[in-house]
């Protein structure tokens, strides 16, 4: 583990600009503004498209030599006018990059002019972690809650973001075991909310805060508005999603997931014991981790968080380390839960690669009832490893 | 054929390739995946996380480049100072990795605050074994887009009007020029080092996306050509290139692929020749492009004479080979639908005029939708006359149209009956669902020299025998199910806002 905030290496997770850019473009009505030169946008946008090439609402100023001259207050005017005028947005949010930080420009001005409702989150690179970016742009939402009236048996989910694999899939198979428990949604901040499920945040019974992310507005609404809030782990496999649903909803609701797994009953077994490596955020390598251990019987040999939360800043924060442990486990090794960034060594060690955490540009998650959470997610993983092996040709290399 | 490279490569760089109508990146991308390119290079992103995070995944390369250190500057380091973390950083690269080379690429960041970075290398260079460079990939640093993309357009309108005596031009924003000159500067070695400059000697550069199959044949018809003359011609490509390959480039007489302001900054300090090429004029794939790209260079390195012998047996032998298939298709109607970027096309629709003996009926340029910028519209106009003049000033009149509607190609089709076209692989199925052949080259840059003549030949012929092609448009182009913009499909209408803000304010001149 790492605990320099900075330490020099092969970075694993971004800078705050992007950990704002993945809550806000996933907020309909919200239109977030790369305030920086265009690789800033760019790189942004490349890891959103990689998951979701049908939406792209977000703008950037582009600054370059001359802006950072004469200053960058105008391009972000004109990126300003040209958001509202295609997207026609209730809220614009400013994330500002490393170089209007360094010249020091006058956003609040500019946003006083703006008639507009703003955000800006001073995004700047050297200001932080990605996570912590995701934190503040969360937080920053809290000006546009309304107090309203309390909905009995509804809930936020806090943490999740428009470039996980498989997040809308997730977040379908949680609303229907929620619906099952009686439960509705309202808003998930980052897959698919609505600027109004925004500002109705706080008509909520409670809020769920999953592997802490999120944490620091549910800790605000707590404070603000009265609503309780639960951390819990993602919820992988049988026995975390069964958990999960009591804890949030109270109730008991198991489904029998042996009933579509006995079909390769006598494949099952192999996975006790198989030596497995999970990196990813910690919110998802926790809960991976607990679910390959405990209810297939794997033996984690490795794991990485390299995306932190309030609850679990400490992340593993050099590729290269991780990849040389990977290495060392070479032959032993059998399957990594992981991220695009694993591709390489996976490649060359030969040992399948499972997504399941953001950085992932390299895999399209389409159909919306094929999640790796709940019940069904934990049949679809069970189904996608077998798979991934029985796939393969045999090696004969006696 | 349906694509020469792997779809696993495809799929990503199409995804790439489109993103150019939301956003462009910045050097430090072209950085990365230059230096990347580099056999036992590290490359250290001298600035915050986030640059080296977002381009660990360097477009040109479509994959994470590996080695790709970061000296993660935090607020102190930028109130402070990052010079002594950038020292840390080399050594840790030098302990860890013990590469030949260290490729420095600044980022915005310090480039702002200015950090010493030649101070710092020189500095620790005793204390550490490999190479150190370094170049200022900072994002921001790039002239104002329309400037420069006006200026680009002036250069190739001159350039298609005098083919043969270009304008060094560069794309504003590209890293990979930076760090070619930081190549030139830095790592470049006086030619006396090593027993000086081999006159009869030529290099030729690929630098990060060149790497279709059909290039090794490529490269070794120029390596034969010249070699029939006593030159020697190495590749230089930026996937499996090392250190001292690079060091002793001022070697070599001539510089074969010298586009951008470094083949210029290289011949001043090194008087290493090159031959600008913007337009994709030189080998494209006809008589003309092919022997007028050996003759000038030829006249560079003081061989014309001795070349023209060798140019002129190899053309009659490409034509003697492309004889069954010009008999097959002279005097067959070709229409074009976009395919290629606008950059070159007309000499790449040339090529299989005159290989091939097609008559050209229909031309539906790709142009980038330059029109819809906030650039110069006289500039515009002039530079789509000069590609008009180019077709003109070989006697090729055909309807060309500036990026029309899929209803209007559908039209057009139906009008001149084309007995094959030649089209985008998004494209494909306008002609296929009127039941005409359709050739798609190759994404980024057509095949070249005799080898891409031949290459082309055989596949066009390929997909004209081809019997049953004729189909219904595919679900994911029909306009009911998913709406798309008429000019630039296949961009559906819900992603329109997006490239429309992009090219506002792309191209806002303060």
């Amino acid at each position: 583990m790492s605990g320099n905030r900075a330490a020099i290496g092969e970075v694993t997770s971004g800078c705050r600009v992007f950990g704002a850019y993945k809550l806000f473009v996933g907020i309909e009505g919200i239109v977030p503004i790369i305030h920086g030169p265009v690789g800033c946008y760019w790189s942004n946008i490349f890891f959103q498209l990689a998951q979701n090439q049908s939406n792209l609402r977000s703008g950037t100023s582009a600054l370059h030599d001359r802006d950072v001259v004469f200053g960058t207050e105008n391009r972000l005017r004109q990126a300003i006018e040209a958001a509202k005028r295609y997207y026609h947005p209730e809220v614009i949010a400013i994330l500002g990059c490393c170089v209007p930080a360094l010249v020091g420009e006058d956003t609040e001005l500019i946003r006083k002019e703006e008639t507009l409702d703003t955000i800006f989150i001073d995004a700047a690179g050297f200001k932080g972690r990605e996570w912590e970016g995701y934190e503040e742009a969360l937080l920053s939402l809290m000006p546009f809650i309304k107090k309203g009236e309390r909905r009995e048996k509804t809930v936020n989910l806090f943490g999740m973001d428009a470039v996980s694999p498989k997040v809308r899939a997730d977040m379908v198979e949680i609303r229907r075991l929620l619906a099952r428990c009686g439960y509705q949604v309202n808003a998930v901040p980052g897959v698919d909310s609505t600027f109004d499920q925004i500002q109705k945040m706080a008509e909520v019974e409670r809020n769920v805060v999953f592997g802490g992310c999120g944490l620091r507005l549910a800790e605000a609404m707590e404070t603000e508005f009265g609503i309780p809030y639960e951390v819990v782990e993602i919820p992988y496999g049988f026995e975390l999603t069964r958990r999960f649903l009591k804890q949030v909803t109270g109730v008991n609701y198991e489904e029998n997931v042996m009933e579509e797994l006995k079909r390769a009953n006598a494949m099952l077994h192999r996975f006790y014991d198989m030596p497995v490596a999970v990196i990813g955020d910690c919110a998802r390598v926790r809960a991976m981790t607990e679910f390959l251990f405990n209810e297939l019987g794997c033996d984690v040999r490795l794991t990485a968080s390299v995306y932190g939360s309030p609850l679990y800043p400490e992340t593993e924060d050099d590729l290269f380390e991780i990849e040389s442990k990977i290495q060392e486990l070479g032959d032993e090794l059998r399957l990594i839960f992981g991220t695009s960034f694993q591709k390489r060594v996976a490649h060359n060690l030969g040992i399948p690669l499972i997504r399941i955490s953001h950085p992932t540009y390299d895999e399209i998650s389409l159909c919306q009832h094929s999640p790796y959470m709940g019940y069904r997610g934990m049949v679809v993983l069970v189904e996608k490893i077998l798979n991934l092996f029985l796939n393969g040709y045999p090696k004969e290399d006696w | 054929m349906y694509t020469p490279d792997g779809l696993e490569t495809v799929l990503l760089r199409d995804l790439a390739r489109g993103m150019h109508r939301f956003s462009i990146n910045c050097k430090l991308s072209g950085g990365v995946a230059l230096s990347t390119g580099v056999k036992n290079n590290v490359t250290i992103i001298h600035g915050p996380r986030g640059c080296a995070f977002q381009q660990r995944i360097p477009v040109l390369r479509e994959l994470d480049a590996k080695m790709v250190l970061c000296s993660n500057l935090d607020e102190n380091d930028i109130v402070f100072g990052g010079e002594a973390k950038l020292a840390d950083t080399i050594l840790k690269a030098d302990r860890t990795y013990m590469p030949e080379l260290i490729t420095v690429l600044l980022t915005c960041a310090t480039g702002i605050i200015g950090d010493d970075v030649q101070g710092v290398i020189e500095d620790i260079r005793d204390k550490v074994r490999s190479k150190v460079i370094w170049a200022d990939t900072s994002g921001f640093s790039h002239r104002d887009l329309k400037d420069s993309a006006e200026r680009l357009l002036r250069d190739q309108t001159e350039s298609y009007r005098h083919p043969r005596s270009q304008r060094v031009s560069m794309i504003q924003g590209c890293g990979q020029e930076e760090l070619f000159k930081s190549f030139v500067t830095q790592l470049m070695e006086p030619p006396e080092r090593y027993g000086g400059v081999d006159s009869r000697s030529a290099f030729y550069v690929m630098p990060t996306r060149w790497f279709g199959r059909w290039w090794s044949e490529y490269l070794r018809e120029i390596r034969e050509i010249f070699g029939s003359v006593g030159i020697r011609v190495d590749c230089i490509s930026f996937n499996k290139t090392n250190v001292e390959e690079i060091c002793r480039l001022p070697c070599y007489a001539m510089n074969l692929k010298g586009y951008g302001r470094w083949a210029r900054i290289m011949n001043e300090k090194f008087g290493t020749g090159f031959l600008p090429d913007v337009i994709e004029y030189y080998n494209s794939p006809f008589r003309e492009g092919i022997k007028n790209f050996y003759l000038d260079s030829a006249r560079i390195l003081g061989v014309e004479k001795e070349i023209e012998r060798e140019v002129e047996e190899r053309l009659r032998v490409m034509e003697e080979a492309l004889k069954p298939y010009k008999e097959i298709f002279k005097g067959k109607r070709l229409a074009v639908l976009r395919g290629w970027s606008h950059w070159g096309t007309p000499y790449l629709v040339l090529s299989q005029i005159f290989n091939l003996g097609f008559k050209l009926v229909y031309l539906d340029l790709e142009y980038d939708h330059v029109y819809d910028w906030n650039i110069d519209k006289n500039v515009i106009k002039d530079h789509l006359d000069a590609i008009r003049e180019v077709f003109n000033s070989y006697g090729v009149d055909a309807d060309i149209r500036i990026e029309a509607g899929i209803e209007e190609d559908i039209e057009a089709l139906k009008q001149y009956r084309p007995d094959i076209v030649i089209t985008s692989f998004e494209r494909k199925w306008i002609p296929h669902s009127l039941g005409i052949p359709a050739y798609v080259p190759y994404t980024f840059s057509f095949y070249q020299g005799i080898t891409g003549a031949l290459l082309a030949a055989k596949e066009i012929y390929a997909e004209y025998s081809r019997q049953g092609i004729k189909r219904p448009p595919p679900i994911y182009a029909r306009n009911d199910l998913y709406p798309y913009d008429q000019k630039r499909f296949p961009l559906p209408c819900e992603l329109m806002p997006s490239v429309r803000l992009w090219e506002d304010v792309r191209y806002v001149r303060q």
